[in-house]
């Protein structure tokens, strides 16, 4: 017998290595075997059903490749740790998440907090010059810069590298974040989104619209199957989403508590990955918002230098304006934190709470994808209300797409909370009434993002003269899912985990 | 504890599922031979390449559908390759599939038996 073609089983265990490591190292073995097989036994029939075999197996490849990276970036278990359970364990459905999740080592810890020092590490030459140090250094910084950004993306490349070796540890979510607000920081460099021509406006709509949809949908799934990863993943935020959008700040005021906000953020992400305690984690990340919030107030309110051409005014100080500036980026970037582990709570309770309490969460999760995709859909058309694709109808469109969504929120969330109760899955009657609270709040929370990005549209406008009123309700919901998120397992009339396989 | 969870939670399955869990209830068998025989039982219309193949096999072990046995649980003379067998748990599952194309073809067969009108 004669056997098989070399060159085709050489490419065969070269292009295996473009699977995720875990899952090469769990099958690439076997899969050569088999494929060694399948060569051999079709070169019998000639070299057409030889030829056949290999098209088939090269044109199911980039199919295969995306499934098997998609579920390990999303932290499936892994078949090592499928195999260490036993088979009551799993038919008892356990969950990975993660009131055991074991402390990882320092070095992990270092990894987690590394890019978030990194960033902090960046400002720290402005922050000098700002200060009056290095006054030679003002004129080559931003020749600097550029040099120091390369190096970052660079050193980036290499953590993703490390990291997808690793099977996408927890410690790298907020590497991947980072990675990727380096790759759109170099797209923006290179287009002029929605200045020029069609493709620059179509390339802006794909990029500002699907994509915060696209990362919102994804920081969900993460989270919901590995909460220390989802953690990590909303954290650069937490500094970002403050400084972002602070203009005609005074340098030395901005460059420095931006430094500080990277700098809590990455001292946040080591004791997150360090402890391996996504409970603590989330307070965690919600102080860190806090704190970063108040900076950014701070220097909005008190270091503001409008340039004399701006003819803009300084901005007011009182509770009123500190209230509109403050509470709702608050509650946005909360919501980033808390959103993705409440739609995961409230998951687990429907899956225990029959057809109609999960026919609820889906009815409720549709609506949240569609209000969040309103939201950012607005946003953009706002933003670019010069393009050829501005009309009224379409702005309303994007109004009535958005009450939709709130309305299949509502609708949902008391179909999900009836279906609870009806089944007797909640303990008592006051943490059905909590339920209630939290997932009707949602819209307002909603309401909360719409203010933060300073949409102009129906909502911010309706909900002026009751302003206090929405902000209350919405750092009581933010308190009220904190609690609920942490300590979800006490409203289950059975022991987390007991009754259902949860994936 | 495996009568707590419910094997029409997986249902239905798909085809290839369906019809890798049937080659592997008689017996364990290893990935080559889970190859041709699905491609024998669905008479063609099933043919997995070996990358789908290993990742059906991988969702199914996380799934516990499925597990490896040891060499000498199975055939002898696959040796260097290993072996899956269902798990009882994987045998519910496909039974559920079962009575559920079954009752399918059941209903279809009644509904062409009766009389034109």
């Amino acid at each position: 017998m004669r056997q098989p073609e070399p060159f085709l089983l050489r490419l065969y265990a070269a292009w295996l290595y473009l699977y995720p490591p875990g899952f090469r190292k769990e099958f690439a073995e076997e899969m050569k075997v088999v494929f060694t097989d399948g060569i051999y036994e079709s070169r019998q029939r000639g070299f057409l059903a030889m030829g056949s075999f290999f098209l088939r197996e090269l044109a199911d490849l980039p199919g295969n490749l995306l499934r098997e990276h998609w579920f390990e970036l999303l932290g499936r278990v892994t078949v090592m740790s499928a195999k260490l359970k036993t088979e009551a364990e799993l038919a008892g459905g356990t969950s990975s998440n993660k009131d055991d999740y074991q402390p990882a080592s320092w070095f992990q810890a270092s990894l987690a907090g590394l890019p978030h020092l990194l960033m902090a590490l960046i400002l720290i030459p402005s922050v000098l010059m700002a200060y009056g140090f290095f006054p030679d250094l003002q004129s080559g910084w931003n020749d600097l810069g550029i040099v120091w950004a390369g190096c970052l993306g660079l050193l980036t490349l290499v953590l993703l590298i490390y990291a997808w070796q690793r099977g996408w540890p927890s410690w790298g979510a907020s590497w991947y974040v980072y990675g990727v607000i380096l790759a759109l920081a170099g797209l923006l460099a290179i287009f002029h989104f929605g200045e020029s021509n069609r493709v620059d406006v179509i390339l802006g709509v794909l990029l500002f619209t699907f994509f915060p949809f696209g990362m919102a949908l994804f920081f969900y799934l993460v989270a919901r199957k590995d909460h220390i990863k989802g953690l990590l993943l909303a954290l650069p935020f937490m500094a970002i989403f403050w400084f972002v959008f602070l203009e005609f700040i005074s340098n030395r005021v901005e460059s420095l508590f931006t430094l500080l906000a990277f700098l809590f953020s990455g001292l946040v992400a080591v004791a997150i990955v360090r402890l391996g305690d996504w409970k603590l984690g989330v307070w965690l990340a919600i102080g860190l918002t806090l704190i970063s919030g108040l900076g950014a107030t701070y220097a909005y309110f008190y270091h503001t230098e409008y340039p004399i051409e701006a003819n803009y005014s300084s901005p007011l100080i009182n509770l009123s304006s500190f209230a509109d500036f403050y509470l709702p980026q608050l509650l946005g970037s909360t919501t980033l934190i808390l959103g993705p582990l409440l739609l995961w709570s409230l998951w687990r309770l429907s899956k225990r709470s029959g057809h109609m309490g999960v026919l609820g969460y889906n009815l409720l999760f549709s609506g949240m994808l569609l209000n969040f995709a309103a939201i950012i859909g607005k946003f953009w058309f706002i933003s670019q209300n010069s393009l050829w694709v501005y009309n009224r109808y379409a702005s309303s469109a994007f109004d009535y797409g958005g009450l939709l969504g709130m309305l299949l929120v509502v609708s949902g969330s008391l179909l999900l909370v009836l279906a609870a109760w009806y089944n007797q899955i909640v303990q008592s009657r006051i943490r059905l009434a909590w339920l209630v609270l939290v997932s009707l709040g949602l819209p307002w929370v909603f309401v909360m993002i719409y203010v933060a990005l300073g949409t102009p549209n129906a909502w911010v406008a309706a909900i002026q003269p009751y302003k206090f009123t929405v902000y209350g309700l919405g750092i009581l919901w933010a308190v009220l899912t904190g609690w609920l998120v942490t300590h979800f397992g006490l409203y289950l009339s059975q022991p987390v985990g007991g009754h259902l396989n949860e994936y | 504890m495996n009568g707590i969870r419910d094997p029409q939670k997986g249902l239905p399955l798909t085809e290839a599922t369906f019809f890798i869990l049937l080659c592997l209830s008689p017996k364990p068998k290893h990935g080559y031979a889970i190859m041709k025989e699905v491609e024998a039982l669905s008479e063609g219309r099933v043919i997995l390449s070996t990358g789908t193949l290993y990742g059906a096999l991988k969702r199914l072990l996380e799934k516990g559908w499925i597990k490896r046995v040891d060499q000498s649980e199975s055939d002898k003379t696959s040796r260097g390759r290993k072996s899956y067998a269902l798990t009882n748990y994987g045998h519910r599952v496909l039974n559920a599939d079962f009575d559920r194309l079954k009752k399918i073809v059941n209903t279809a067969r009644e509904f062409a038996m009766e009389e034109p009108q």
